[in-house]
This record gives structure tokens, sequence and C-alpha cells, in this order.
């Protein structure tokens, strides 16, 4: 879809959909204000830099006489260092021939030091042209497409910006509630034009043709599935091959779908899996169930993480958010003409407990007075690490500088580090337009009453979130490009420093400290008033000079005991009523993926009881009726209601499923599958009902979910275990004991 | 002259010193409660001295230890002397 030669050389406004490396360019898709989509060629050679040793240098760049590419010397930086050095700088000429340029010579030459090597094209093009994904742009073209000149009329740290009139087609599975690769039957649901229509599939052929005309007719500029990564989009295009019947789900009609294989990888000591990838060309596919920060943040969130990280919506849905963040510190390093170095692949290697210890003390958690407390404050630091780093400038060329030795004022508190006093480094410059546009989003909201206007402002405000949060990982990562630990402990230093002034200021005042996690601190004192907190919280960041908020005034909370010595308090698992009625819980089941249905409704139904109270006499008055709800819904199991929805766990799969050696319920399932033949990886989550708990049998004992059809039976006293536990998380600091709940809500010894 | 030894007391202080990063860590109310404890062991200070061991917090523990014997004897009592007044027929021929 070239212009037309009428258009002999015409300018352009509208948005920048989508952007690859093609033959001689970049190819741009390029939504227009009159509703076009046109692809156009923007002439750009990306660049990659080397240096090393005269021979080795000399023969790298004979090999390079024939490709594509023109090279020169010119002069940059490496971050952290003062002077340029020179370094050869080769620019490619066919973008599309880039990458295995560059891996062939690396793999060749060992000794060459390779910088700007691996950086994603469309992410180094945007850098380059200042643009970023949904820009709003004007360009000038020629009559066959190709760009003189384009430019961005609204900038990433916009609050306000308009978006594109996108076309969306949604393509899910009717009937599909858990993974469709672990077993079952599905139709095909459409929707488009806020119509929505099934697809049945008696035939393939026509399934494929009808599923075509509808590509075709609406022509979507993003393609929203659910699954469409590892089940819909592979099995379509498997069909489309065997029936050959070509699918028109790329729009670029040159190219074919993008296959990116799955795999596992380790994260903060888990095992994730990542489903794999189907991505297109001047189409966008988003896979709503392989997408954290669409799980997280939703569409608008994932839109505002790409405009400001510069990376792909496509990639940026299915990438770690730390992705984003080394994208912005790559935009900066490079506008400041410092050498982004090429990143080893070197997977993290595991700490002893002492050298964690040592070197990841982490922030201060102070355990919870256990028990419910009434008239309590919660202040929490708006994005603690982040503001750490902006405001004592932490950044890996900043920490222990040789200018600021001996500067007093440099110094970090508690250990032997300092951080610059001189020059702002990359990681605050970054981190600073961050924390602002969160902080205006968070103003808007305030003044908004609109709750689709807040809705999405929401949204954004998350997805900000979201990477300021992860950028304080990627200082202390291995793999991180511009990481080093020291500025990792520089800032937890800080972190702990600034909490325990927080509870000082708060002391003094006479509030007692019930508890207190990294940078949030819940406090109690007799009678005092919202003005109060406030004040406190006035006092504080005067002290700190770093903001912290008031969360909120709590009618009453309750810091509930470890499930496994009741004697021991256990931070992050709380429930607690604000004064507007809003609810706060953690690390209750209504909050974990893997406790079923049914019992995370009963609790809630308890925690809602209860939420009515607003001191704590009502809330020990409100007791009964939480314990009834418990006594109704073991009813409700022992008679065989339940259904499977109310009944699956969900468990991630802590390994490779055919090396667990002991029969766990999660093992049990697995091998379930596998014999069924589904393919399993570590990460992955797998769904199970508990059939027979004791069976001898370990195949009696449980079932995966998606393997049962026709008559089945449920284990009630297992479920009616898990009801009493999440129960008496609740229940317990309020003097029900186990064997009282238990008997007070028997379904049998009630009867009369 | 000039003292060679460090005094017990200035030990107790430097020990203060020590655990400062310990107690800035505590709950105002805990933080009391070590206040007392370290009084505890500067009130023994001369027996400290006099036996002038090689690990003097040994000596200070040993001192915190020793106070709060005193104080469970003293509640002790304390408890035992309102338990018997508050017996409602306090038995004949034994003295309140």
């Amino acid at each position: 879809m070239t212009l037309k030669p009428a258009l002999s050389h015409t300018r352009l406004t509208g948005w920048l959909l989508d952007v690859y490396p093609d033959r001689t360019g970049m190819a741009v898709w390029f939504l227009d204000d009159e509703g076009r989509r046109f692809r156009l060629l923007d002439p750009y050679h990306p660049a990659f830099y080397l240096t090393g040793p005269q021979p080795d240098l000399l023969a790298a760049l004979r090999t390079l006489r024939n490709a594509p590419a023109t090279v020169r010397l010119v002069e940059r930086r490496e971050l952290g260092m003062h002077d340029t050095m020179p370094v050869t700088e080769v620019a490619v000429c066919q973008p599309i021939v880039f990458t295995t340029l560059v891996r062939s010579l690396i793999r060749r030459f060992e000794h060459v030091q390779f910088y700007q090597a691996d950086v994603s094209l469309p992410q180094l093009y945007f850098y380059d042209r200042q643009l970023f994904p949904l820009a709003r742009c004007e360009v000038e073209v020629t009559s066959h497409g190709i760009i003189q000149a384009i430019h961005a009329t609204d900038s990433p740290w916009d609050t306000n910006y308009g978006m594109p009139p996108l076309s969306i087609l949604e393509l899910s599975l009717e009937g599909a509630s858990f993974n469709p690769n672990h077993g079952g039957t599905f139709h095909l649901v459409v929707r488009v034009d806020r119509q929505e229509r099934r697809l049945e599939h008696t035939d393939h052929a026509d399934l494929l043709t009808s599923f075509n005309t509808l590509l075709q007719r609406y022509d979507p500029d993003v393609l929203i599935t659910d699954w469409g990564d590892s089940y819909l989009l592979p099995r379509l295009l498997m069909l489309a091959s065997q029936l050959r019947i070509p699918l028109a789900l790329n729009r670029d009609p040159m190219r074919s779908v993008e296959i990116r294989p799955p795999r596992s990888y380790f994260s903060y000591g888990r095992i994730l899996a990542s489903a794999g990838a189907r991505t297109l060309y001047g189409r966008l596919h988003i896979d709503r169930q392989n997408s954290f920060v669409m799980a997280e943040t939703g569409f608008a969130g994932l839109i505002e993480q790409a405009r400001v990280t510069k990376v792909p919506l496509q990639h940026m849905a299915r990438t770690t958010t730390g992705t984003g963040i080394t994208s912005m510190q790559m935009e900066h390093a490079h506008r400041d003409s410092i050498l982004i170095p090429y990143r080893k692949r070197q997977t993290e290697e595991f700490k002893s407990a002492l050298e964690l210890l040592h070197t990841d003390q982490g922030g201060l958690v102070f355990a919870p007075l256990s028990g419910y407390h009434e008239n309590v404050g919660e202040l929490d630091f708006a994005s603690m690490y982040p503001s750490i780093m902006v405001r004592f400038n932490v950044s890996p060329e900043t920490v222990n500088c040789s200018c600021c030795a001996h500067d007093p004022l440099a110094r970090v508190p508690e250990i032997k580090h300092h951080t610059c006093r001189q020059r702002e480094g990359l990681v605050p410059r970054t981190l600073r337009p961050l924390l602002n546009k969160r902080a205006q989003y968070k103003r808007q909201l305030a003044a908004t009453a609109d709750s689709a206007a807040r809705w999405v402002l929401d949204q954004r405000q998350t997805a900000l979130k979201w990477l300021l949060v992860v950028s304080f990982g990627y200082l202390g990562y291995k793999n991180a490009r511009f990481g080093r630990i020291e500025a990792h402990e520089s800032v937890t230093a800080y972190s702990r420093d600034i909490l325990l002034q927080a509870k000082e200021s708060a002391e003094a005042t006479g509030f007692r400290l019930l508890h207190a996690i990294v940078d949030s601190l819940w406090l109690h004192k007799p009678g005092a008033t919202r003005a109060d907190y406030e004040a406190l919280a006035q006092a504080i960041s005067a002290r700190t000079r770093l903001p912290i908020a008031v969360e909120g005034l709590y009618h009453w909370i309750g810091f509930l005991p470890s499930r496994v010595n009741p004697r021991m308090p256990v931070h992050n698992q709380f429930a607690g009523v604000f004064e507007t009625g809003e609810m706060k819980v953690r690390g209750l089941e209504v909050r974990r993926s893997d406790a079923p249905l049914v019992v995370k409704r009963a609790q809630a139904e308890i925690l809602r009881c209860l939420g009515d109270a607003k001191t704590l006499r009502e809330l020990r008055e409100a007791v009964p009726r939480g314990i009834e709800i418990v006594r109704a819904y073991r009813h409700y199991l022992r008679e065989g209601r339940a259904r499977l929805e109310e009944l699956v766990i969900s468990k991630s799969l802590s390994q490779d499923p055919r090396s667990y050696r002991h029969e766990t319920r999660t093992a049990i399932a697995a091998k379930e599958l596998l014999g069924h033949g589904v393919k399993l990886q570590a990460g992955e989550s797998l769904y199970y009902v508990i059939t027979d708990a004791p069976a001898r049998l370990p195949h009696d004992r449980v079932r995966a979910a998606a393997t049962i059809d026709g008559t089945w039976s449920y284990d009630a006293g297992a479920y009616e275990q898990l009801l009493h536990n999440a129960a008496l998380a609740i229940l317990s600091p309020l003097g029900v004991e186990s064997a009282l709940l238990d008997r007070l809500t028997s379904p049998v010894g009630r009867v009369e | 002259m000039g003292r060679t030894l460090t005094t017990f007391t200035q030990l107790v202080w430097q020990e203060i010193d020590a655990w400062s990063r310990y107690r800035r860590a505590l709950r105002a109310e805990d933080q009391q409660a070590l206040d007392i404890l370290f009084a505890a062991a500067r009130k023994h200070s001369a027996a400290g001295a006099y036996l002038a061991r090689e690990t003097p917090f040994d000596v200070m523990l040993l001192s915190m230890l020793l106070e709060q014997q005193k104080q469970v004897l003293l509640l002790q009592q304390k408890v035992c002397d309102l338990e018997t007044r508050a017996l409602p027929h306090p038995p004949h021929g034994v003295a309140p």
C-alpha cells in the first residue's frame, strides 16, 4: 500500500504505527488524518561502534569491505569517563542485515569491543529521529513513499496526548477459562466494531476463509487475542499451511509472521515462563494472556510505557519492565554520545545466604505488633527508591567517584560509599522525568471526577509506577547494561536511614510504630485525627526531603500471625478497613492465585462482614456472623454443590515436570497432562482439582482441570480444610481458636 | 599520672556506642527497655572493674540478669502480698 503516484512529494500528518528494519531503510507504517494507512520507507542507516587492538580492528574492518556499510572514525565517551576516545563507527545501509552482520563479527573477533551492537533497531531509530511508538508526526514523503523528513509534534512527556483512531479486532476462545493448551474444545470468537461473532469450525477451510474476510474487511491496526501467542495463532497458521489458504494476518504482504519460541527463566529466585511470541508487521498483535503490562495496567498502560520507553508496542507487551527502563537509559546515553556496551549474556550466579546478607541487606522491616488495632494511619513514601536515586544522585558512574571522595556531604549513611556532587548521573537523569510525570498524573487523578478519565489516568500512572519499581532492581543486576552493585547498596542504605528518620519523627510526636516495611509505616496514636497524620507527613518530608503522604486512616487493621507459628508475627499479611470503607488486604487467600475460588469467595464475605465494623468492639461483635459464613460454605462444600471453576487450584511449575521426584499435587497433575500429550515448561501455571487427598494411588489424589469431563467428584474434606485455614487466619486473633471454629461450623455436629 | 586502663564505666559507654545502630532500629518502647538494661550494667561497675575480665560484655550481661532477678523477686513478693490480701476469708491463725 504505497502512495499513489499522483501524490508527488507531499506532507502528511498523523500517527506512527509500526517500525521495523527493511532492505534499504526502516519500514514505517503511518496512519494519516484521513484514516489512510501507508507503508513508508525511511532511508536510515543504523550504526554500531568498535574498538580494540589495532591488528584485530583492521582485520574486522577488512571483512566489512564488501558489506553494505560505511566506516568512519568518531569520538565517543564511555560511561563515567571524562575524556572521549576514538572509535570506529560502522553505519549499515541495509538495516535488515544489521543483526546478522554484527553477530558474525562478534563471533569472529573476540578481542574487539563492540558498542550499540545489540540495541533493537526500531528503538535505535526512535532515539535517532526523536520519535516514539504512536507518536503524532509530520512527515514529508516523495511520491514513492520515501521519507524526506519526519518529526514528532507531541512529546512522550505530555500527559494529555491524543490517541490515534486505532481499529481493533479481538480474537478469543469461548469456554477457555484455563490454558487451552492443556486440553478442551473451544469456539473462536471475533469482536470487532462492537459486534461479536462466533466462527463455527465444522469445516477448517471455511473457518480460515471467514476469518480472512473479516481481516480484509476491517483491516485492523491491532489484533488483541487471548492465548494468541501459544495457541491461537500457531494453530491458525498451521491450518493455513496445511490447507494452502494464505492467512492475511500480516499487513505487510512481503513478511511472514515472526515466531519466537517459548522459554523459562529465573527472576528474583522464581522460575517464570514466557509463552513465546507471534508478532506481525504493519499490524500489532497483543496477547492478553502473555503480557504482564496488559494484565497490570491495561492497553492505556501499555501505550504509556511504549511511549516513554520507546520500546515498540508488540515488544513492550511481551518483555519485562526492565527492558523498558534499560531502553530509557540507553536513549540518554546515546543522546550524550556515551557508548552503549554490548551486553554479554551471562546468567546470574547464585549467592550464598551469607553473601546475600552482606551485599543485599535491602530495606528495613519492623515486624508488626500482631493482632487488630483501631485508629491507625498509614504513611507511604512515594516511589522511595527512585526518589532516593534522584535526590542523592545514585547511578553506576556517580557512586564512589574520584572527585567527591572527601566531601562529607557526599557520604552514604552506614556504609563506606559516597555519591558524586558534581555531575548528575545517567540513572537520575532517566528517572527524574518519570517521577515528575507520575506525580502529574496523580495530581490530575485527584482533580478528575469522570470515571472513564480516571480509569485511563490510573492505568497510565500504574504503568509508570512499574517502570520506577524495576529501575532499582536494574542497578544491581549483573545483566543490566548500566548496573553496579555499589549503587544498589547505596540506595538501600539511604532507604534504611530514611525509614528510621521517619520512625524517629513519629515517635517524637507520640505516635507508636505498629509496623513498617521499607517505605511504609503504620502508626497509632490515641485520638489522632487526619490533620495530625498530615502534619507528621509534612514534618517527615521536610526532614528527609523525600515525598511521603498519608495513604489513609484505618477504622481498624489486623496484622495476622504466621500460619505455622501463631506466636510469630509475619509482615505482608494484613487486612484493614479505611475510613472510606475501602479494604486493604495483603497475603491472604483472597489475593493469592493458588487459592480456589470458593475459598476466596468465603474469605471475601467474612472480610466484608467484618468491614462493617468501625471499632474493635464492633469488630468483636461481628465475629459470630463471620463464623456463620464459614458454616454455610462448609455445608455447600459437603453437599457436593461446588462447581469446577470454584475448586480449581492454580500452581506454577517450579521445574521441568519430568524432574519432580516427589508426588506433590502439582507433579501429579503435570504427569497427567504429559500423559495426554500436553507440552509443559517450567514456570507455566497448572490447574487442578483435589479429588481424594489421602488416596493411596497418586493419580487418584488430584486431577488436571482440563481433563475433567463426565463424572467426577471432589474431596470435600480437603476443601473444608482450606476454607478453615483461610477463616482462621482472620478470626484467630479475635479469639476464635481452631478447635472452636471447627466445632461451631461442623456440618455434622448440628443436626437437630 | 595518666590512667592507662579504661574504667568499667567507660567500657559500658563503648558497648552502648557499639549497639547504637541496633538501638536506633528499635521501637521507642524497646529502646527504653534497652536503656534500662545498660543502666543495670553500669550499676555494678565496681564489681566489673574488680573482676577485670577479658570480655567485659559477659560481665555486663550478668549484671543485667542480676538486676532482672532482683526485679523478679520483688514482683513475686508483691504478687504474693496482693493475693493474700485479696483472699475473701483469710484462714485463721495465719498473719495477713
